[in-house]
């Protein structure tokens, strides 16, 4: 048996194969990949085929065929019919042989009721539509120029008439003032009664000869005339201008390049832009106090921290001024005082009785209408009829209405309010230093937080988020107005001596006056007649009549069209008659003048920041061993996650005014910001308690056995980890509460959505773009939730590498 | 709730301590303090917010109660299945309407979502790589964008569409066409053969024993009995959930106490609607008329809730054991349960003349059952037979034999009752309620497609989530076993996965339930979209709409709940 080794060296081995050309590179990846059998095959050119079609069929409808340009969307439009004429003549012929064809009599299609309407229709798009569109867009393309001519023209008309007021001034003021009738010329350019002259010049004889004009009334006359080869030869006449329109048949992007802004902030007056902007700036610490831990230490976390809890309200106070809104109804009473009689007023005493009056009514048999009460005590009256009555029996009732009515009657008062508000603030701030510097604020964090917010909130519905409805505070120009109450309790002859002979008009800002002077009977509130004649003559050198304070009287400006741009313009442009202005911060009235992305954005950032730290707490009272705190908890979560949003709006904004005392009746945004912050409470919560059921049961009990107090233990040991645990499905629940927050479009209050929808493309110009729009609003909320998600994965990944340690 | 000195003396020897005893250290004094101290202040609350409401409607002089839901309302509603309604009808019946279209539409929905959603996340799980990136896609972009944009694209997709009557819509054979407002299909007639009368002498259901009360203007019919009947199905279910501890157990996941809120806020429900009804029959005219029907309601939903009760305690035998005797009595009982309730329904039903066309349905309906019965007992015997010598006796051909058998028989013994009803638009091109067919308004198709894909992308994240937590070794197992791919999918990643599938999935049932209320933006008669759009601007009444809103609303979360954990129970690993 020989021993030897077989040994083969390295280089005897055959040489390495390059291997098929179908396992490497590119070709292997697809083999492996898309094509690794038969069914799969299939699968991918299935997919391919449908992606293909949608992207496609997408990019050549956003991209391709899109139109960029107009200062309308008529461009796009005519687009559309233009290929339309084409399609409905191909039709209208195939009917006509269709129905010849049924009858058997040539023509007989004419006599056909739906055939006719068919012939009208196409008769209009052609000679009305179509040469209209053209014109249209020819006038776009030319917008700026002419329009600064027209501006020249409209604003040389304005002078004419304030100088033909003058001289009606001058000459005593008979007859009707000269500047309420108008160039009728003007108006028609104007209103778009026609299209505008030069742009019908222009078309007519446009630089391409093309007699599209003529081409329309030959088929408008053709198809009227039944003749349908005819109408034929107009539509080839027209065909260079089909070609066009289907060339141009895409999307409509001018209704984002023209209201992009308004998708923004919606319509905040451009001297007042600044206000968004400020909150944008004031938010960059806020986020960096969120996002950047290192931040939120030292006296830098300190003021970060308390500017970040202070941020929701500052931003409302910018956005919206402290000026108090009027309100337009009238009270019946004021609250029931908690005051002996003897040393109630007499307004009070009024305002017992006809709130005394109400009670009874509500007794069965104890009032009827004319009756008259006067009262025994402060709980007793007497009625007409002899009878003495306990307005409340004594006893729990009465206690918890005087109680009811010391609060309503500290919040009635401007100063109650204020003195609220104050407390708030100083509480917030206290809140803040405490958190940062204490060893009680580090243990009670999430409580404290919580408070911070609570009294946040307190400031905003003390002041800003409500309407007063007193007739006592009805002048007041702002926050720090403190005068005199002009309807104070003083005789005329008094206010008079007091205020002069204007005694309505003595308090309001002068470009009210002026408007009120100008268009009331001058009788009615105590003016004269030269007054009202002077105050007509004060118009042509008073800058405040421009109303958008730029210094270039605009036609746009004239918003109740009546060929005047006065202080009645201003005031309907601010939204509100009332004097609201100029002490402190003008005020922006939320219904119609805050939107877009704005209200978007408060929405989300005050509904999350309320959710985290309320769903904290109500996590914990949901697991508490107190059954009281446990059962509401419970019921406060399941009650808010069993009913959809919209239902909890609803709720906010209809039955919150009902069930809140007649001076708090909140402003929608108010109410909306309440229901987003509740609704999200819920979801946090469940989202926290999952997190509160991950941890190990040692933890409590290493706390525990370390003799932590409760607090100590939830706010040191345990909620730091719970909430790192379910951090994917916080950001998860913030996504869904942004997501949901364009559901207040049920409420019309104007968010992005709503602005887009109910405000943009609903316009005249901007009609048919809903598509467009949508996109846009999608691309932005694509853009903020993707990037939202992927930054909750980062997060999960860098306190993932924490967890393993 | 915290105290100011509660951090300080929480430690033992605290309460120790010899000296003058802190009350807040002991922890039985401090609980009901603070428990009091808390319910104190909601009672406070309450008769504040109940005060200020007072005065407020008083001055608004609003009325409170539901006086209005029988008072006609002004409504156009589109003509869709399946309550035909007149113009100023009774405001209750619109709000039946929309209760009715929410329940459909959510159902529709889940169905849909389901399939699409188990296909999306097998898809993005897939080995081919385009088909992955394409459910990805698919996902993110639906994910990332709130439902009311798509709901909104959908609506003006739709609006795309040829116009009804400016030109031909897009047709097809048999009145089949599509346009911008509805979609219009050839559909199955019920009621439209021979008559029953011809054929057996006599109208099968034309039977009024209860007709003493007259009904003939309350033409409730079925949308009432489906309202009212929902809402105790729900307290039904909870009753015998309740009864049950291994269901009440396993109620979503939660503890007891949230079944316990669930069903204190039934009970204010129920509360709320008993004192607003009473209020309601105080106040019309045709109380009568309410007054009865609600009766013969209330007698259906007893009978219905006896008839739930015993069926369960016959479900329980049958799980306790595996006697096919048992079985067989239980589908056996409950086949003649449901028919029994049918009748009854269909008896409170047609005491409003004339028979409808849906009462040939539910006939359909109860011979469905009986169909179903026998083919059930035979899987029953098969079973039994299978347990004893391990062959199964193939079934399928004669469970096939007994449908077309017992629809069969129903189909001839009642004359034929079927025909297709082939939608023809009237001469102006116009289709109307009397046009036949069934026609479908854009707005259902809309809002069931939008609720559909977008919570399909949510379970789509659900099933892959489920299927990445069936463990490696499982797949692998079964791979070595030399089993197929398919077979790996259907037999052993599924089944295991559905554990961790179907909790989540509750959830996004009832938002999709939820999220229907939507259909308000694109003017779906749904019932928020009803009671909010039309009905509080026409009659106010916003506390009371808002509490039936909120009430129809948690009805259905706990029906869907109910449902699921039902289903959870079944596939839930059993631990010992």
């Amino acid at each position: 048996m020989s021993n030897e080794t077989f040994v083969r060296r390295l280089d005897e081995y055959l040489p390495d194969q390059a291997p098929p050309p179908g396992d490497t590179g590119p070709v292997k990846w697809l083999r492996e990949n898309l094509f690794s059998g038969p069914v799969n095959s299939i699968a991918t050119l299935l997919i391919v085929v449908i992606f293909g079609w949608v992207i496609w069929g997408f990019f050549n409808w956003f991209f391709l065929t899109s139109t960029f340009h107009g200062e309308t969307q008529q461009a796009c439009r005519m687009a559309t019919q233009a290929t339309l004429i084409e399609e409905r003549l191909t039709s209208l012929r195939s009917e006509q042989r269709r129905l010849d064809r049924i009858s058997g009599v040539e023509g007989s299609a004419f006599d056909d009721r739906r055939f006719k309407a068919f012939v009208n229709n196409l008769g209009n798009l052609a000679a009305k539509d179509i040469p209209k569109s053209y014109a249209d867009i020819l006038k776009n393309a030319e917008w700026v120029e002419l329009n600064k001519a027209e501006i020249a023209k409209y604003a040389a008309a304005q002078a004419d008439r304030r100088a033909a007021i003058e001289a009606w001034i001058d000459a005593g003021g008979v007859g009707e003032a000269p500047g309420r009738t108008r160039d009728p010329k003007l108006k028609k350019a104007y209103e778009g009664d026609t299209v505008h002259p030069d742009a019908e010049k222009f078309f007519v004889d446009g630089p391409d000869q093309l007699d599209w004009a003529g081409a329309g009334a030959m088929i408008a006359s053709a198809v009227q005339a039944r003749d349908l080869a005819k109408a034929q030869e107009g539509v080839d006449a027209l065909s260079p201008f089909v070609e066009w329109g289907k060339s141009n048949s895409g999307a409509c992007h001018a209704v984002f390049k023209k209201n992009y802004w308004q998708l923004l902030v919606n319509a905040y007056d451009r001297d007042q832009l600044w206000r968004p902007i400020m909150v944008a700036l004031l938010l960059i610490p806020v986020l960096a106090f969120v996002m950047v831990p290192r931040l939120r230490e030292g006296t830098v976390g300190m003021v970060l921290g308390i500017s970040t809890g202070l941020f929701p309200f500052v931003a409302f106070f910018v956005l919206s001024g402290a000026a108090l809104k009027l309100a337009h109804f009238e009270p019946i009473q004021g609250a029931y005082p908690n005051i002996p009689i003897e040393e109630m007023t007499q307004h009070e005493m009024d305002n017992a009785l006809a709130e005394v009056g109400l009670r009874l009514s509500r007794r069965e048999g104890q009032w009827v209408e004319g009756q008259s009460l006067e009262f025994v005590d402060q709980w007793s009256v007497k009625l007409s009829t002899g009878e003495v009555t306990e307005v409340l029996t004594p006893g729990f009732g009465r206690t918890v209405y005087g109680l009811t009515a010391a609060f309503n009657s500290v919040t009635t008062s401007e100063t109650g309010r204020l003195l609220i508000a104050a407390v708030a603030l100083a509480v917030l701030l206290v809140l803040g230093v405490v958190i940062a510097r204490t060893r009680f604020g580090r243990v009670a964090r999430p409580f404290l937080r919580f408070l911070q917010f609570v009294s946040g909130f307190a400031i905003v519905i003390a002041i800003w988020g409500t309407v007063i409805n007193n007739p006592h505070f009805e002048h007041k120009r702002g926050l720090l107005d403190l005068t005199a109450d002009p309807i104070e309790d003083l005789a005329p002859e008094e206010l008079e001596a007091k205020y002069g002979a204007h005694t309505q008009l003595g308090r309001l800002p002068k470009g009210v006056q002026l408007t009120a002077l100008m268009t009331r009977d001058p009788e009615t509130i105590g003016a004269t007649q030269a007054e009202q004649d002077a105050a007509w003559a004060d118009i042509a050198d008073n800058p405040i009549y421009d109303m958008n304070r730029d210094g270039v009287v605009n036609p746009q400006d004239d918003i109740n069209g009546d060929d005047w741009i006065n202080a009645t313009d201003l005031a309907e442009s601010r939204g509100d008659h009332a004097p609201g202005n100029i002490v402190f911060l003008s005020h922006v009235p939320v219904e119609n003048t805050w939107g877009g992305i704005l209200i978007t954005m408060i929405l989300g950032l005050i509904g999350s920041a309320f959710a985290l730290r309320a769903g904290i707490l109500l996590a914990l009272g949901r697991q508490s061993t107190l059954p009281v705190v446990r059962y509401l908890s419970t019921g406060f979560i399941e009650g808010m996650r069993g009913v959809p949003l919209i239902t909890i709006l609803i709720m906010s904004v209809f039955v919150l005014p009902l069930i809140l005392p007649i001076q708090f009746q909140p402003q929608p945004l108010v109410a909306t910001l309440v229901a987003v912050c509740l609704f999200g409470t819920a979801y946090m919560a469940e989202v926290i308690r999952g997190g509160l059921q991950a941890i190990p049961k040692g933890q409590y009990e290493a706390a525990q056995s370390l003799g932590l107090s409760y607090w100590q233990e939830t706010n040191l040991i345990i909620v730091p980890q719970a909430t790192r645990t379910v951090i994917p499905a916080i950001v998860n629940t913030l996504i869904g509460l942004f997501k949901d927050t364009t559901l207040v479009i049920v409420i019309g209050l104007l968010d992005v959505l709503t602005v887009m929808r109910n405000k943009i493309v609903t316009k005249v110009e901007w009609n048919q773009t809903l598509m467009e729009g949508l996109i846009y609003v999608a691309v932005f909320f694509f853009i903020f939730m993707f990037g939202l998600s992927r930054y909750s994965m980062w997060l999960e990944e860098r306190f993932g590498i924490l967890k393993q340690r | 709730m915290t105290t100011p000195n509660l951090s300080a003396d929480g430690t033992a020897a605290t309460l120790r301590s010899s000296g003058p005893r802190n009350i807040f250290a002991t922890r039985w004094l401090r609980n009901i303090l603070v428990q009091t101290f808390i319910v104190g202040l909601i009672v406070f609350a309450v008769v504040y917010f109940v005060n200020n409401a007072q005065v407020n409607l008083l001055r608004r002089s609003g009325n409170f109660g539901l006086g209005f839901m029988a008072t006609p309302g002004s409504y156009d509603p589109s003509p869709f299945f399946p309550i035909p309604l007149k113009n100023n009808d009774l405001v209750f019946r619109f709000v039946a309407l929309g209760y009715v279209n929410t329940i459909i539409v959510s159902l529709i929905g889940i169905f849909a979502a389901t399939i699409m959603g188990f296909v999306m996340g097998l898809a993005r799980l897939s080995n081919n790589w385009l088909i992955a990136r394409a459910a990805t896609v698919y996902v993110e972009l639906l994910r990332n964008i709130p439902l009311a944009v798509w709901l909104l694209f959908a609506f003006a997709l739709a609006l795309t569409l040829p116009n009804i009557v400016a030109s031909a819509p897009i047709s097809g054979p048999l009145g089949l066409s599509i346009s911008n407002e509805k979609i219009i299909l050839p559909a199955l007639k019920f009621g439209d053969g021979m008559g029953a009368e011809t054929w057996l002498g006599f109208a099968p259901f034309d039977w009024q024993p209860f007709k003493t009360v007259s009904l003939q203007s309350s033409a409730m019919g079925m949308p009432l009995v489906g309202l009212l009947g929902l809402m105790l199905i729900g307290g039904g279910a909870l009753l015998v959930i309740t009864r049950r501890r291994d269901m009440m157990r396993a109620f979503n996941d939660r503890e007891l106490d949230t079944l316990y809120v669930w069903l204190g806020l039934l009970a204010v429900g129920v509360v709320l609607l008993l004192v607003f009804g009473a209020s309601m029959v105080m106040s019309v005219s045709n109380s009568v008329v309410f007054a009865a029907t609600a009766f013969y309601l209330l007698l259906w939903a007893i009978l219905f809730l006896i008839i739930f009760a015993i069926s369960n305690r016959i479900e329980a035998q049958e799980r306790a054991t595996d006697a096919p005797g048992i079985k067989s009595i239980g589908i056996i009982y409950r086949t003649i349960a449901g028919i029994v309730l049918i009748v009854l329904a269909l008896m409170i039903e047609t005491s409003v003349p004339p028979m409808t066309s849906w009462t040939m349905f539910w006939v359909f309906v109860a011979g469905l059952m009986i169909a179903n019965c026998f083919s059930t007992l035979l899987d029953i015997r098969a079973q039994a037979i299978q347990n004893r010598t391990g062959d199964r006796p193939h079934t399928l051909l004669y469970q096939l034999a007994i449908f077309v058998v017992v629809v069969g028989a129903v189909f001839v013994v009642l004359g034929g009752p079927i025909g297709i009803s082939v939608p023809e638009p009237n001469k102006f091109g116009r289709y109307t309620a009397n046009s036949g067919g069934l026609q479908i308004v854009n707005g259902f198709w809309i809002l069931v497609a939008a609720l559909a894909i977008y919570t399909s992308a949510f379970i789509a994240e659900t099933v892959r989530a489920g299927i990445q937590a069936v463990d490696r070794g499982q797949t692998e197992a079964a791979r070595s076993v030399g089993m197929r791919p398919s077979q790996i999918t259907n037999l052993i990643v599924i089944p295991q996965a559905l554990r961790v599938i179907i909790p989540p999935l509750n959830s996004q049932y009832m938002n999709l339930m939820k999220n229907s209320s939507l259909a308000a933006i694109i003017s779906f008669p749904e019932i928020t979209s009803i009671f909010h759009g039309t009905i509080l601007n026409q009659k106010g009444h916003a506390i009371e709409i808002t509490a039936i809103i909120m009430l129809a609303y948690l009805t259905n979360s706990l029906l869907i709940s109910a449902v699921m954990n039902t289903i959870n129970e079944r596939v839930k690993l059993v631990e010992r």
